[in-house]
């Protein structure tokens, strides 16, 4: 048996290995993948010259084998300092995958690492859960189904594309159990399994805390937050403000959203149209949600505050689908004593000049909706910029702002107008999200990138309750109007084509088709969660659906689905005869007129019964028949491409003429 | 005249001495063609003929058409209840001049015997001709003699009159190749036969169109008929699904299988063809087997499950 491991075989494991676990290369440090290179390098270099292998017959190498297994034990647990999570499981597993393969000797060896090696395809998707994984993962179970096919076959006669051959009709013919089993596992409503701490170590997006200059970073990224699904026409581009975390609290720099509005959330007025919509949100790691302000139902996975702030119950750190309902035209009316106070709230001895204007306004009109309009006079007056690269703000950063560098985006403006309102004696606060979207129109949603993020102000006017109030609208009106893309210098190569180029709208196309999939993708696929299981089998008709039956409907789909494919690959065999093959084609012509062949009607048989209802094809029909019958019952030596040829040609709607 | 050309063996000529032969019977028997024909496929194959019909319908008459047109002897017994096996095979007598017994043959040496009311006559009698159709020969006193060739039996019995008669058991009607049934003849074919004169003086009218030689030659040219692999595959098909089928008490014997196939290829040969086609099997079948199938459910025809075993089994 352990002959039968040659340098080729031998060959198909490793490679088949290392592009198993290629896509981690860019997880670990480099020194693991050196080991495992060269571990791999040994083996391979055993098999085809006489360099030793750690076997118990070289006593040396094989201590050193073992002392390296420690090794590689006491590293990864050091660098990893002793968390046991999805990291250093994998850095674990890869290395001693290395090892393993210094051993590979036997057939069982074989087996234990293809497995191995199937294993760690999996273990990629706790990384990545996109389209291209999916289509290279499933390229490397291909390989590896390939590896096992190669050892197993006799005296290994097979080609390596016979291999690849065979061991995608395999992957093929296995897809059908793949979907069953996909759609009728029965989906626990919570993950199957905790995804470990660090799964979202670098994961950007908004935060619930806004320190001057951060949302910059969001600003250069193209990295989608989330795409909404509107039922109907989704609302005008200047409405589209997505409201997340309500900014309450301030040391001056950093804006946090405190407790202040957590309270319980009241009814809001709806003054204009309510939108339905789906949220696809990307994961972020944190409790928000994103929801078109303002949410008026939140459906059935968030809960709204009393600021209007949607949270989930768990931090989202998987991508989560949730319907809401949104009237962009509201009043909210709603404040009570511990908001008003928190809305007035200042920060000690922070801001003097800015505190020092407010309160000079304020005796001049102490009207809050004239405040409101002589602030964003001020923006407008002093000759304020909008931009993405503004000047540090090294001390007072809102003094610094209003009064030194003028240059800023969102988070400077509502952040220094909330100041300057809480001062004149205005109630306000920030509210951070994201503004805009860019409309997918293959697939007919909104995509919401990180670069859309946005921070505006709102301001309690007695009479009208809370109101938008977006003080870069005033400074950068193109900003709402066009988009962030319209401020952003050259930065894509891109960019430097003119905007309206037919490669510019090209490359437009693609992405919106290549986003399209990712979100169709996200939707169906990774997004196919327990209450989506119910809803599918609610929808067929069957309800009060169970694990019990859903292993029940899973069990028999399997058995229906591998009972039809061996039937089809009985059938298949059986026939071959290109003879038969050509013959049904013909009966199947004559089956699209109506003039069916019954399984037990003889060829000489039908062409009667055929002829007698068409004489127009009674010529063609019994030579065909005959040639066939010659063909087939009597063997004569006649020309089968004859037959061939004439069924090819013939045709059950040509009419005689006379 | 026409005896001449049989030797030039092609399939073809075959098929038009029989078309020829069969319109020459039809005048005798009229409105019978399809069934002359395949009393014809029983004769050529080497097979012989059961015919259950009522008294009266031209059995005896188309037996001796076919002889006549054969160009072969005739014979004809009556089977009664006190028929001895002597009486059918014929015995030693001994001769006073020659101090000598001599074979005093039967009415069995003859190459066209008519065995008419075959079940009237006791089992031992029954069993005394079964031995002569199967084996070709008789044995009288412990010698064997051979029978003439061709040996043709059509044999009659009445299906409906049961009162003191023997039915032939399965097994011996597993001997005889096919079962007819001739039935009432057509309104018109009837009209011409009330018209016209007798059918046995017209018989003497007729030449015949074969003769012995001839159709062992025929008989030989069976076997070469060329039967396909996936013909028989369709074969075995059919006898699979009788074997299966829990309609019928027990399925077709091999023997049944080995006559069918036999009876398609001389049903080929009949129609000037040098193959057997699945029609060929379909035509045959039912008259080969159904005399040799019993239905579990006496109330359901066998005739009936016979067309569900032809319409059940697809053509491979």
């Amino acid at each position: 048996m352990t002959a039968r491991l040659t340098p080729t075989t031998l060959l198909w494991c490793l490679v088949t290995l290392t592009l198993a676990l290629l896509p981690h290369a860019g997880r670990f440090s480099i020194g693991l993948l050196a080991v495992f290179a060269l571990l791999v390098t040994w083996r391979w270099l055993g098999a085809i010259s006489r360099v030793p292998l750690p076997t118990r017959d070289h006593l040396v190498l094989w201590i050193f084998k073992q002392v390296l297994a420690l090794a590689a034990f006491l590293v990864i647990y050091i660098h990893y300092r002793g968390q046991i999570g999805r990291d250093a499981g994998l850095a674990l597993l890869t290395a001693l995958l290395g090892l393993k393969v210094l051993e590979l000797e036997s057939e069982r060896d074989v087996y234990v690492l293809s497995f191995l090696a199937y294993f760690l395809v999996v273990t990629n998707f706790f990384y990545s859960q996109s389209v291209p994984t999916a289509l290279y993962m499933l390229a490397v179970v291909v390989a590896i189904t390939a590896s096992l096919v190669r050892f197993n076959s006799a005296l290994e006669t097979f080609s390596h594309f016979a291999c690849l051959r065979l061991a995608g009709t395999m992957v093929a013919q296995a897809t059908p159990l793949m979907i069953a089993a996909f759609l009728l596992f029965p989906r626990l409503p919570g993950p199957l399994w905790g995804l470990p701490q660090d799964a979202f170590s670098g994961v950007t997006g908004l935060s619930d805390t806004m320190t001057i200059g951060e949302i910059t970073r969001l600003g250069a990224s193209d990295e989608i937050a989330f795409r909404a699904q509107f039922d109907g026409i989704p609302p005008r581009a200047a409405d589209l403000y997505w409201r997340g975390p309500v900014l309450w609290d301030t040391d001056g720099r950093t804006w946090r959203a405190g407790a202040s509005g957590h309270g319980p959330a009241t009814p809001i007025i709806k003054l204009g149209p309510v939108y339905a919509y789906t949220v696809l949100l990307e994961p972020h790691g944190e409790r928000w949600l994103l929801g078109l302000d303002a949410v008026t139902n939140v459906g059935d996975t968030a809960r709204a505050h009393a600021d209007l702030s949607l949270v989930a119950r768990n931090p989202v750190k998987k991508r989560l689908r949730y319907r809401l309902e949104s009237a962009p035209v509201y009043a909210a009316r709603a404040l009570s004593a511990t908001e008003r106070a928190a809305a007035l709230t200042l920060p000690y001895a922070r801001h003097p000049k800015a505190l020092a204007l407010a309160r000079q306004w304020r005796v001049a009109n102490p009207a809050p909706a004239a405040l409101v309009a002589r602030a964003l006079d001020y923006y407008r007056e002093q000759g304020f910029v909008y931009t993405l690269l503004p000047p540090a703000l090294p001390r007072d950063s809102v003094d610094q702002f209003l009064f030194e560098t003028h240059a800023g985006f969102c988070e400077h403006y509502a952040a220094s107008f909330v100041v300057l309102m809480r001062a004149a004696g205005v109630p306000a606060r920030v509210v951070t999200g994201y503004q805009g979207g860019e409309f997918n129109d293959v697939s007919d949603y909104l995509v919401i990138r990180q670069r859309d993020a946005h921070a505006w102000a709102e301001v309690y006017l007695p009479e009208r309750g809370w109101v938008r109030v977006d003080p870069t609208a005033v400074v950068a009106p193109s900003r709402l109007s066009l988009g962030i893309d319209s401020l952003r210098t050259a930065r894509t190569p891109l960019a430097i084509l003119d905007r309206n180029s037919t490669a510019v709208a090209a490359w437009r196309q693609m992405t919106a088709l290549w986003d399209a999939a990712n979100f169709q993708w996200a939707q169906w696929v990774l997004g196919y969660s327990a209450q989506r299981q119910f809803a599918l089998f609610t929808s067929l008709g069957f309800d009060a659906i169970d694990i019990a039956s859903l292993m029940f409907a899973l069990t028999g789909a399997l058995a229906i689905l591998v009972g039809a494919l061996a039937l089809v690959m009985f059938r298949a065999r059986e026939v071959r005869d290109p003879l038969v093959l050509a013959y049904a084609r013909f009966c199947g012509k004559l089956a699209r007129v109506g003039l069916t062949r019954a399984p037990h009607e003889g060829p000489v048989a039908y062409a009667e019964r055929v002829a007698a209802t068409r004489a127009d094809l009674s010529v063609e029909v019994t030579r065909i028949s005959q040639l066939y019958t010659a063909l087939r019952y009597a063997e004569l030596p006649l020309n089968r491409a004859l037959l061939e040829r004439l069924i090819r040609k013939f045709k059950t709607t040509r009419r005689s003429g006379g | 005249m026409a005896i001449s050309s049989f030797k030039a063996k092609s399939t073809a000529a075959v098929g038009d001495q029989i078309t020829r032969l069969v319109a020459q019977a039809g005048q005798i028997i009229l409105g019978q063609d399809e069934n002359l024909k395949l009393a014809l496929t029983c004769l050529v194959a080497g097979g012989h003929l059961l015919l259950e019909d009522l008294p009266g319908v031209g059995k005896t008459t188309l037996a001796h058409t076919l002889a006549r047109l054969s160009g072969l002897e005739f014979q004809r017994l009556q089977f009664t209840s006190d028929l001895l096996p002597a009486d059918i095979v014929g015995t030693s007598i001994y001769h006073r001049e020659r101090h000598a017994f001599e074979l005093h043959q039967g009415p069995v040496f003859t190459q066209v015997l008519l065995a008419d009311e075959v079940n009237r006559a006791t089992p031992r009698a029954q069993s005394a001709l079964l031995e002569a159709m199967e084996e070709q020969q008789v044995s009288i006193e412990g010698k064997t003699h051979p029978l003439p060739r061709p040996f043709f039996v059509i044999a009659t019995q009445n299906p409906r009159d049961q009162i003191g008669t023997y039915p032939l058991p399965e097994s011996q009607l597993d001997r005889f190749l096919m079962r007819l049934s001739l039935g009432y003849p057509a309104p018109s074919a009837e009209r011409e036969l009330l018209r016209g004169q007798d059918r046995r003086s017209l018989l003497a009218t007729l030449d015949p169109v074969l003769d012995a030689a001839t159709l062992c030659q025929l008989q030989a040219q069976v076997d070469t008929v060329h039967v396909a692999e996936p013909l028989l595959d369709y074969v075995q098909a059919l006898l699979k699904y009788s074997r299966h089928d829990v309609e019928f008490v027990q399925g077709l014997s091999p023997r049944a299988g080995m006559g069918l196939l036999r009876a398609a290829r001389a049903w080929a040969l009949v129609n000037g063809r040098g193959h057997v086609v699945p029609e060929d099997v379909q035509r045959v079948l039912p008259k080969v087997v159904t005399h040799r199938l019993q239905a579990l459910d006496l109330a359901v025809p066998v005739s009936r499950l016979v067309t569900r075993l032809l319409e059940a089994v697809a053509i491979p």
